[in-house]
């Protein structure tokens, strides 16, 4: 390609043809501010670069009017001037514009501290609103039990359509309407419920203001650890243990699960489990189940179940594959219904007073358990005054804010262990929450179960990393088993087209995450997660793996104590009541 | 002209596609201000504030539909001034008349 030499604020800067301003001004060490901009879209090749906000705006020499440097690409000879008087005075009034359309409870506002608008105001020195005029003022739309949109926050940048419908292909979100009255709503201006919405947050995660948050259910557990009736028991998800750490200053990927559970301690929770155990306890049964199908002609390639998003994605648009879906709960469902049954009963506990919180990194999964069949122990016990199987479920952030609340120094708290029972996770559960984690936890345990041999190399580097879709094979017994890891719902479709039109027949599992990097990139983690996070924090997840002592789901010893003591066996009569669940096909009629 | 503004901000905000700040937000508070030259409220600062906002939006909105509507407003404060004056203090005199040649023409 062609290289192009122009002149940016005086320096000579020499950029491939097709550059933006924006990055070659970069590449000159020059900064111009943006708000709506986006570089990667959850993964590196989507980009956001409508250039809506106007405050990349550039002065080129020649040319009458401002061009915006995120989406124009550079000329040979231009000459860029990025700070005159009068592009810093447009940029201000742009930004005044939109203060002037913004409902300006800052100090009250979810987003407070972490807004983009904010901060790009403070950046750029914006110290008054001239323009003043009419407001919008939309309904709240709080209809999903994941995500609250606020439509009055809204600036209009589009960054959530671009992940919904480029980056996840679910395409819930419009702009509707002409000037000053348009909207970002749900399609069809239907309450976001009503939409086939997957509640993955990935809108959430990129919106600049707090036009789109998670719901906050943190009032509900507060109110729970109070009531001395209630025996509150906690579960973290494994992604939470490499992210929590980002919002109190320690790297991004840090591993702090001791501070985590030390902290959950403090804040009152009557038991501290991990989702890492439920983990392994998904590994034995979803294993078992690919070993069934595989030697009794099921239907394959079998996919997994542990991303509620993914979940509500195969149900509103691939209906007819759902025979392919793997029968287990996601580990948090399958955490639930143990702790009101197994638990409750080593425990002498009354399952009516136990409450289930799980910490998770995910808006899908308030979904998830809000899901009506997912009241397993309620069923099991016969007893309806047995609540939910999950009560409440909080994303990260809703825990980083409870720590925050309680004054909690969660740097400095020394390193607490998980309670018995159900505290034991294993590194093959702890990679959960990477993409293409389930995959190498699956093949773990099930390589060990189908040969009776050791594997020599733990590690299967091809599901690993950020490439949208990966392959892999392993030989087991002569039987070559083989497998499709996708992440990301656009990655998603692409393969269920694939299946649909019959062309994955000799594959026999796929993994399919809902966000991009797995659950490290879901829909609740801290803000920002960009790709760069998203691979620190994978990073994190795997030294975390090779720290534990015990790699294998099928080792984990509170696995074998709840088989031997409970379960008996894996698909057995007792896994079928509580561990597995059934999926509705929705999508348009 | 400022009737003719008034028109040019009112097609601008109907026909703005919303992805841009400056055509959005920014034509509507251009709109806002420029209702109030009819009946005389408007203040220096808000004038001024017409000019900023009308050199900004002309030069700095996505698409051309902004970019006129900004222009249109610049281009009459800086050659009409007079008229808009006049329309302020409520003694517009129209100084522009109409086509004396256009209701023949229709009849036709």
């Amino acid at each position: 390609m062609a290289n192009v030499t122009l002149t940016i604020d005086g320096q000579k800067v020499t950029v491939p043809e097709g550059t933006t301003i924006l990055k070659a001004a970069e590449k000159a060490g020059v900064k111009i501010p943006t708000l709506c901009f986006l570089e990667h879209v959850g993964l590196r090749h989507i980009k956001h670069d409508v250039g809506a906000c106007r405050v990349c705006v550039v002065e080129v020499e020649g040319k009458k009017d401002f061009v915006s440097s995120c989406n124009t690409p550079v000329e040979e000879g231009m000459v860029v001037r990025t700070h005159t008087p009068k592009v810093i005075a447009a940029r201000k009034l742009n930004l005044e514009m939109m203060l002037s359309d913004h409902h300006l409870d800052c100090p009250t506002c979810p987003k407070n501290g972490i807004c983009e608008l904010q901060a790009i105001c403070a950046e750029l020195n914006v110290r008054q609103i001239r323009p003043q005029g009419e407001k919008k003022d939309f309904p709240i739309d709080d209809s999903s039990p994941s995500i609250v949109r606020n439509p009055n926050k809204c600036i209009v940048c589009q960054r959530c359509i671009t992940a919904c419908k480029v980056l996840q292909t679910v395409d819930a979100l419009e702009l509707y309407g002409n000037g000053f009255d348009a909207v970002v709503r749900p399609k069809g201006g239907l309450p976001l419920i009503e939409t086939q919405c997957v509640a993955c947050g990935q809108c959430a995660l990129v919106c600049p203001t707090a036009a789109i948050v998670e719901k906050d259910d943190t009032w509900k557990v507060w109110e729970a650890i109070a009531d001395p009736k209630k025996h509150v028991v906690v579960q973290t998800a494994p992604a939470t243990h490499v992210t929590i750490g980002e919002a109190f200053g320690l790297p991004v990927g840090t591993d702090i699960t001791g501070k985590m559970v030390a902290a959950l301690k403090r804040l009152g929770f009557d038991a501290v489990f991990d989702t890492n155990w439920s983990a392994d306890l998904t590994i034995m049964e979803e294993g078992y189940e690919l070993i069934h199908r595989i030697k009794n002609g099921g239907v394959l390639p079998q996919f997994t179940s542990c991303s509620p998003g993914w979940i509500k994605f195969i149900e509103e648009f691939y209906p007819d594959l759902i025979p392919h879906v793997s029968t287990c709960k996601s580990p948090q469902q399958m955490l639930g219904p143990i702790a009101k049954t197994y638990y409750a009963e080593k425990k002498g506990i009354n399952p009516e007073d136990i409450f289930v919180v799980s910490v998770m990194p995910c808006t899908a999964k308030k979904y998830e358990a809000a899901r009506p069949e997912m009241n397993a122990a309620s069923k099991y016990w016969n007893n309806p005054n047995i609540t939910r199987d999950v009560d409440v479920v909080l994303t990260s952030r809703e825990l980083i804010r409870m720590i925050r609340e309680a004054g909690i120094d969660f740097a400095s708290l020394p390193d607490e262990p998980y309670d018995p029972i159900m505290g034991e996770g294993t590194g093959a559960a702890q990679i959960f929450g990477a993409t293409g984690g389930v995959m190498e936890a699956a093949l773990r345990t099930a390589y060990e179960v189908v040969t009776g041999k050791t594997l020599p190399k733990l590690d299967f580097e091809d599901v690993r990393g950020m490439k949208d879709i990966k392959e892999a094979s392993v030989n087991m017994n002569g039987v070559t088993v083989k497998v499709l890891v996708a992440h990301s719902l656009g990655a998603a479709r692409q393969l269920m087209d694939k299946v649909r039109a019959g062309e994955l027949k000799d594959y026999h599992f796929i993994e399919i995450m809902a966000c991009p990097g797995g659950c490290i990139g879901g829909g609740g983690q801290p803000i920002p997660t960009t790709v760069e996070e998203r691979e620190n924090r994978i990073k994190g997840i795997y030294e975390r793996d090779k720290k534990l002592k015990i790699r294998k789901s099928h080792e984990n010893p509170e696995i074998q104590a709840i088989y031997r003591e409970f379960l008996k066996e894996p698909l057995g009569h007792k896994s079928h009541q509580l561990l597995h669940t059934h999926y509705t096909p929705r999508g348009k009629k | 002209m400022a009737e003719i503004i008034e028109f040019f901000l009112d097609y601008a905000q109907q026909n703005s596609c919303a992805e841009c700040i400056p055509c959005r937000i920014g034509t509507k508070r251009m709109q806002e201000i420029v209702k109030k030259i009819f009946d005389g409220s408007i203040s220096d600062r808000e004038v001024s504030l017409l000019y900023d906002f009308a050199e900004d939006i002309g030069a700095s909105s996505k698409c051309d539909l902004g970019k006129m509507a900004g222009k249109a407003v610049k281009f009459a404060l800086q050659y009409c001034k007079d008229d808009i004056d006049a329309h302020i203090k409520g003694s517009c005199g129209h100084s522009i008349p109409a086509n004396p040649g256009w209701q023949a023409i229709m009849m036709k």
